[in-house]
């Protein structure tokens, strides 16, 4: 028996490699400053997170078992 | 500006055609680039695009090495750009040279059972909880015993989440695939009733970061 290739016509590699595309790689940070007629109000330092919608429930779900 | 691979400073970057239609722009630093499209608008958050992106991350990791950027991330304009890189240059060029020449694969195992629903007519909810458990100790085990096998070849493994069976995604050099399918083969045979299918290899996506977690 040998292990399968999965290519990029089969389904599961398709789902390993998109969540790979959408969780993994580098994440930039950024920087935001609100402010209202060229007065800076508030500045805000940001971790950009994308991420499927099933890990962000994931995530959600795990924050309120601990504060349960 | 859509961002997608960090690379060498030094490195030429093939010419490319982004996933908006326009020519991929390098901007440099002293140590590092970013490779980035300028886009009228951020792009459509959609299997066919990521696919698209993918592919042309790919062929810029083939020709250099490359860290690849988690898609789709934007940002301001050029400015913006440099900004970055003058921010994150050495963290980068270190990271960029532990990866040099190395992919990632996905180890995908599964067993009978695996996939087995828990809301089966339990009798009671111990009862429940003690399937769980039983479940919860073979992805373990199973992961335990993939991970020894695939650190014969693979430089680093990381943990993936799975919703059934294990994940493990492995660092390995790129002429070293056959290896690994030589020692999942093994393991297969050892170990009856498990399967593994392999994906990739891809651009180092889940070995970006040395900060990781073990479970994602």
């Amino acid at each position: 028996m040998s292990v399968p290739s999965t290519t990029a016509s089969n389904d599961v590699a398709l789902v390993d490699l998109l969540d790979r595309v959408i969780s993994g790689g580098v994440v930039i940070s950024g920087d935001i400053v609100l402010g209202i007629a060229d007065v800076d109000l508030v500045y805000l330092g940001l971790r950009l997170v994308l991420a499927p919608a099933h890990e962000v429930e994931e995530s959600v779900n795990l924050k309120r078992v601990r504060t349960s | 500006m859509l961002l997608y691979a960090v690379i060498r400073a030094e490195a030429e970057s093939p010419a490319l055609v982004g996933v908006c239609g326009g020519g991929l722009e390098t901007h440099r630093d002293a140590e590092v680039a970013l490779v980035a499209e300028a886009c009228d608008r951020p792009p459509e958050n959609s299997r066919p695009m990521a696919l698209r992106y993918y592919e042309i991350v790919d062929q810029l990791s083939r020709s250099v090495s490359a860290l690849p950027i988690r898609f789709p991330t934007t940002v301001g304009g050029r400015d913006d750009v440099i900004r970055e890189l003058a921010r994150r240059a050495p963290q980068w060029r270190r990271r960029l040279d532990e990866l040099d020449g190395l992919a990632e694969m996905v180890l995908r195992a599964s067993w009978p059972g695996a996939a087995a629903t828990p809301e089966s007519g339990h009798p009671s909810g111990s009862a429940y909880l003690r399937h769980r458990a039983a479940l919860v100790h073979t992805a373990e085990q199973t992961a335990g015993q993939l991970e020894r096998r695939a650190r014969l070849v693979c430089r680093d493994v990381r943990r993936l989440s799975a919703t059934q069976g294990v994940r493990l995604a492995c660092l390995l050099p790129r002429t070293a695939e056959l290896e690994l399918r030589r020692v999942l083969n093994e393991w297969q045979q050892d170990e009856v009733g498990r399967e593994v299918t392999l994906g990739g290899p891809w651009p180092p996506f889940s070995f970006v970061d040395v900060q990781e977690t073990a479970y994602r």
